[in-house]
């Protein structure tokens, strides 16, 4: 009888871990080399200040559920989904829900969730903060090239309702799923001649040759230069001066008066500086990196 | 040969003697003698002095063309030298103005004539043609009647003007603007301005071959004239003297405004007032030739003192158009280069 007993506390301990074993596992940036930022960023006090405030966790989870949006099997679902899609196209694929962003905008956790992790340059990061009710979705790297506002605006047009609804499975699935499309379909239309030129992410790109432009210009140009070629045929004109016939050396000049008037003054406030980089909205996160996407309340 | 009206004869063998602008002298062809001017005019003293004649002007007007000639009185007219017709009236004047002075022709015929076929070098658009001699319709040497006026001009322009600063403090760009009145005054001499004192020239082309060097001008003889074609001015001085003012006005107003140091002005009063306003009556030489090329006329004019030859080219449509093309896509094909060379990338 009491061998029983034991074993059934036994039993009863090992299930109880296993429920509890959805704790995400963290670990202290202290103790790791460098805080745990990757190599490619330099240590500045601003970013391991930053760093300090992001987990420091397993790269490669993909689906990190602070928040416990989701039943163990969903989350194991979607960790795999995730899994799949990250591996096979050289991004990182993120998804990330906690409950308070703690005085953090929701684009700056989602971009140094991804940049002070070992996610790699290119991926896109999905992130769902419940108190504060935002959702948000950050690009990194050839992210940038692959979903552009478009795209981006239109996932949140979809997973919105869905979490407004509490069908936080269905929206990360969707969101998942979405991301497999496109990243099938490659380039969006609007970064199709694009190209990342740096590791941190920063893209140039192509602008098509204006043939349109070109020719006209030239040939208004072309319409000028000949009229200036052709102006000395015409060399008989009616003088009306008589420079040479003046004896410069016999001016007398007389009085000369200025009298000051009235002054009136005016202003324009000078332009703030706007960032110029308005193509794909990017931005650059406390990292450095580029990063593209946009945000939501649901 | 032309039939001048003028016609000097040679004090040797009286064959007619004409002006050489070479030698600036006479030279008889037939004799081969050389005349300075002193030497005709102590010829023509003893004719007087012979005759008892005084030395008088008279003009003649062509009833066919409407020329106006000027000739000394007792030389006999028969033909006209502008349209060939033998009806010429003539038309004594009383107390009709001698010239004052004259500036000899130093260019000769052919001088004018290679100068004209040079007018086509570097003319890409130019007919080739064009300059070819056979084109050369009518060339004539003539001297043309000029006013020359001397004038004192006291001149006074007045108006506003404003100074604009532009400085950034704090978040904005001030602009002030500081308006002032201003005056400018001063006196402008002005030496021998140049006005056609014909009706029959074109006041530009005439305008268009200045200046003459009047270091050159030298007392009136008539001698001067054999060999060339001279007319009697018919706009009187006073007629003309407001082109010279108004020439005089425009550069007086200008010299005073090059003083004016503002962003922007504007003249709201002028005063100009001539003084010493003095003309003088003289005979300038000019090459006129007029060009025929494909039904059209081109008049041309060639200062017959400083050889300066003027006149409006015909453009070569073709050639304008092909230049034109050709300039054109040149500067297309350049910058489509420079761009595909850059990778044509756009931040």
């Amino acid at each position: 009888m009491k061998k029983l007993l034991f074993f059934l506390l036994i039993f009863c301990i090992f299930s109880t871990e296993n429920i509890y074993a959805k704790e995400i596992e963290t670990f202290d940036r202290r103790e790791e080399n460098r805080y745990g930022i990757p190599d490619r960023y330099e240590l500045t006090e601003n970013r391991i200040k930053r760093a300090l405030d992001i987990p420091y966790i397993n790269s490669s989870s993909k689906v990190y559920d602070f928040s416990k949006l989701l039943e163990e099997e969903e989350e194991e679902q979607l960790k795999k989904y995730a899994q799949k899609l990250s591996s096979s196209q050289n991004n990182s694929i993120v998804v990330v829900t906690i409950s308070d962003l703690n005085s953090n905008s929701p684009r700056e956790y989602a971009d140094d969730f991804f940049d002070y992790n070992e996610f790699g340059t290119d991926g896109i990061i999905l992130l769902i903060c419940l108190n504060s009710r935002d959702v948000y979705i950050s690009t990194s790297g050839y992210g940038q090239i692959i979903f552009d506002e478009k795209r981006i605006d239109s996932i949140l047009e979809n997973i919105t309702p869905k979490l407004s609804n509490q069908k936080y499975f269905e929206a990360i699935e969707y969101f998942l799923q979405e991301v497999e499309n496109n990243l099938k379909q490659g380039p969006s239309h609007s970064m199709k001649h694009c190209n990342i030129i740096n590791a941190y992410g920063d893209y140039r790109c192509k602008k098509e040759i204006p043939y349109l432009w070109i020719l006209p210009t030239c040939f208004i140009i072309s319409l000028f230069i000949t009229w200036l070629c052709t102006r000395k045929y015409q060399k008989i004109r009616l003088a009306t001066d008589a420079k040479i016939y003046l004896k410069k050396e016999e001016i007398t000049l007389g009085k000369k008066i200025d009298k000051f008037l009235h002054t009136s003054t005016s202003r324009i406030p000078l332009p703030t500086n706007t960032s110029s980089n308005h193509g794909s909205k990017t931005h650059h996160g406390s990292s450095g990196s580029s990063h593209g996407g946009s945000g939501r309340k649901f | 040969m032309d039939n001048h009206i003028i016609d000097q004869k040679c004090p040797s063998c009286r064959a007619p003697l004409k002006y050489s602008p070479k030698t600036k002298g006479w030279d008889c062809e037939y004799c081969n003698s050389h005349f300075t001017l002193k030497d005709l005019q102590k010829v023509r003293e003893k004719k007087k002095k012979k005759q008892n004649q005084s030395f008088s002007t008279s003009g003649y007007t062509c009833k066919n063309c409407g020329a106006n000639i000027l000739a000394e009185e007792n030389t006999t007219a028969t033909t006209c030298i502008y349209c060939r017709s033998t009806a010429i009236l003539e038309n004594r004047l009383e107390n009709e103005l001698t010239p004052n002075a004259i500036i000899p022709f130093e260019k000769t015929k052919e001088e004018a004539i290679a100068a004209f076929q040079k007018t086509g070098i570097r003319k890409w658009f130019l007919p080739k043609e064009f300059t070819d001699k056979k084109n050369i319709n009518e060339i004539q040497g003539i001297y043309i009647p000029f006013w020359l006026f001397d004038l004192c001009l006291n001149a006074k322009i007045s108006g506003k003007g404003i100074r604009i600063h532009s400085f950034i403090s704090g978040e904005y760009q001030y602009t002030k603007k500081e308006t002032y009145h201003f005056e400018r005054e001063g006196i402008f001499p002005f030496y021998d301005i140049p006005v056609d004192g014909s009706k029959h020239f074109d006041d530009a082309l005439m305008n268009s071959i200045e200046p003459f060097d009047y270091k050159n001008l030298v007392a009136f003889d008539f001698s001067y004239l054999s060999g060339f074609l001279a007319e009697k001015y018919d706009l009187k001085k006073e007629e003309v003297k407001k082109i010279a003012l108004n020439r005089a006005e425009n550069t007086a107003s200008s010299e005073l405004e090059k003083n004016l140091s503002y962003s922007s002005k504007t003249i709201e009063n002028k005063t100009m007032i001539p003084e010493n306003l003095e003309g003088e009556y003289v005979l300038l030489p000019v090459w006129l030739l007029n060009i025929k090329y494909q039904e059209k006329i081109y008049p041309f004019a060639m200062n017959g003192q400083t050889g300066k030859m003027i006149g409006n080219f015909p453009l070569q449509k073709s050639k304008v158009l092909l230049f034109f093309l050709l300039i054109g896509i040149l500067l297309s094909f350049l910058i489509i280069l420079i761009f595909l060379s850059t990778g044509g990338y756009v931040l």
